[in-house]
C-alpha cells in the first residue's frame, strides 16, 4: 500500500537529492553497470509496521533506507524466494540505513519503519 | 546606497552571521579514529559491498570480532567519497558484505553519546534468528558500554581504543529467549549517560 501524499517543497527537494544520490552511485568507478531503483519513493512513514518490498531478482545486492533525517528506527533486509527468510538485516536509528548481501539467491529487498514518528524517506534497492 | 539597501544588506549579514554561528554550534569535530593516521588494518576489503560508495583512504577498522560460526568482521568507519556523510560499516571480512548506517558528517552522534547498529541474520521468526550482534562507536564522554538483555542482566561490551564496540550475542542466551533490548553508555566513574534501545 502505497501513502503518496502531494510533495512539499522540502519532500520535492529530498527527492532531488535522492536522483542526485542514485546518479552519484551509478557514475562511480565500479558501479557503472549498476542498476537501481526506489521501491518507495519518497514516502510519508506514518506507522510502525509500514513496509515496502522490491520485485524479485538474483541480482539484487544493496538495499537502503534513505530518510530525511537521522532519529527514526528503520529496518532493512533481503527476504528469499523460497523460505522466505531475511538475510542480512538491519535495523538502526542512522539517516541512512545500507545494507548489502552478496548472493546470487532469488531475493527481494524490503524495508520498514519500526516508529510511531512520522518521518520522509526512500527505499533504494541496487545491483551492486 | 538608500536606505532601504543599506537596511537590506544589514539583514542579509545579519542572517548569514547567524546561520553560520548555528551550523558551527551544531556541528562535530571529526571522531578521532578518524583524524589518526591509517596502517593496514584499516583497509577495506576490496570486496566490501559499499567500496565504491567511500572514500576508501579515509577508512578506519574501530573494532573487529567473530561470530559464533568463526566468521571473522570487522567494524569500519568512513567517509562518503563526497565528504557528506560519515558511515559505521559491520563487515564480513570474507564476504565483503556490509550493514550499518549513515549520518551527517558534522552530526555523527547529534545529541548522543553512542551510535549503535543491530544486524542479524534469519528471521523474521525469532526461533530461526542467528549471528545477533551489535556494533557502534561512542564519544570520548564514554568510559563504558554494555548491552542489556530483555531478563534485565547487563554484558560489558569492550571499547576499543577507537572508541568502537562490536557484541556478539551468545547461542546459549538466543536458545534461553533472551534478547538485547537496549545499550547502555556510562562516563569513566561509571555514571549514566544514555540508554539506547535496540529496538529487537
Amino acid at each position: 500500500m502505497s501513502h503518496h501524499i502531494e510533495p512539499s517543497r522540502r519532500a520535492i527537494a529530498f527527492r532531488r537529492l535522492l536522483v542526485g544520490i542514485l546518479a552519484l552511485a551509478l557514475l562511480l568507478p565500479g558501479v557503472a553497470t549498476a542498476a537501481a531503483y526506489a521501491y518507495a519513493d519518497n514516502w510519508w512513514w506514518m506507522v510502525p509496521g509500514q513496509g515496502a518490498g522490491s520485485n524479485f531478482s538474483s541480482a539484487w545486492r544493496h538495499n537502503w533506507f534513505i530518510k530525511q533525517f537521522a532519529g527514526y528506527d528503520t529496518t532493512v533486509t533481503f527476504i528469499d524466494s523460497t523460505g522466505y527468510n531475511w538475510h542480512a538485516t538491519v535495523r538502526n536509528t542512522w539517516k541512512t540505513t545500507p545494507t548489502m548481501w552478496d548472493s546470487t539467491a532469488v531475493k527481494k529487498a524490503h524495508c520498514r519503519s519500526n516508529t510511531v514518528l512520522e518521518f520522509g524517506g526512500s527505499c533504494v534497492v541496487a545491483t551492486n | 546606497m538608500t536606505k532601504y539597501r543599506f537596511l537590506t544588506a544589514v539583514s542579509i549579514a545579519t542572517a548569514a552571521i547567524a546561520a553560520a554561528a548555528v551550523a558551527y554550534a551544531t556541528s562535530e569535530g571529526s571522531p578521532d579514529a578518524l583524524v589518526r593516521p591509517g596502517g593496514a588494518q584499516d583497509e577495506l576489503p576490496a570486496n566490501a559491498g559499499f567500496l565504491g560508495q567511500l572514500d576508501a583512504g579515509s577508512a578506519r577498522r574501530v573494532a573487529s570480532f567473530r561470530l559464533a560460526g568463526g566468521r571473522e568482521r570487522a567494524v569500519y568507519l568512513a567517509k562518503t567519497r563526497d565528504g557528506r556523510q560519515l558511515c559505521l560499516f559491520d563487515t564480513d571480512l570474507a564476504t565483503g558484505d556490509q550493514g550499518g548506517g549513515c549520518n551527517d558528517a558534522g552530526a555523527l552522534f547529534g545529541e548522543h553519546s553512542i551510535v549503535i547498529s543491530l544486524g542479524y541474520d534469519g528471521g523474521p521468526s525469532r526461533e530461526t534468528i542467528r549471528d545477533v550482534r551489535i556494533v557502534g562507536l561512542a564519544t570520548p564522554s564514554v568510559g563504558s558500554v554494555a548491552v542489556e538483555l530483555s531478563n534485565g542482566d547487563e554484558r560489558t561490551v569492550r571499547l576499543t581504543r577507537d572508541l568502537g564496540f562490536a557484541w556478539v550475542m551468545p547461542q546459549a542466551d538466543i536458545k534461553r529467549g533472551l534478547e538485547p533490548v537496549a545499550v547502555i553508555a556510562r562516563t569513566p566513574s561509571g555514571q549514566f549517560l544514555e540508554r539506547q534501545q535496540t529496538g529487537f
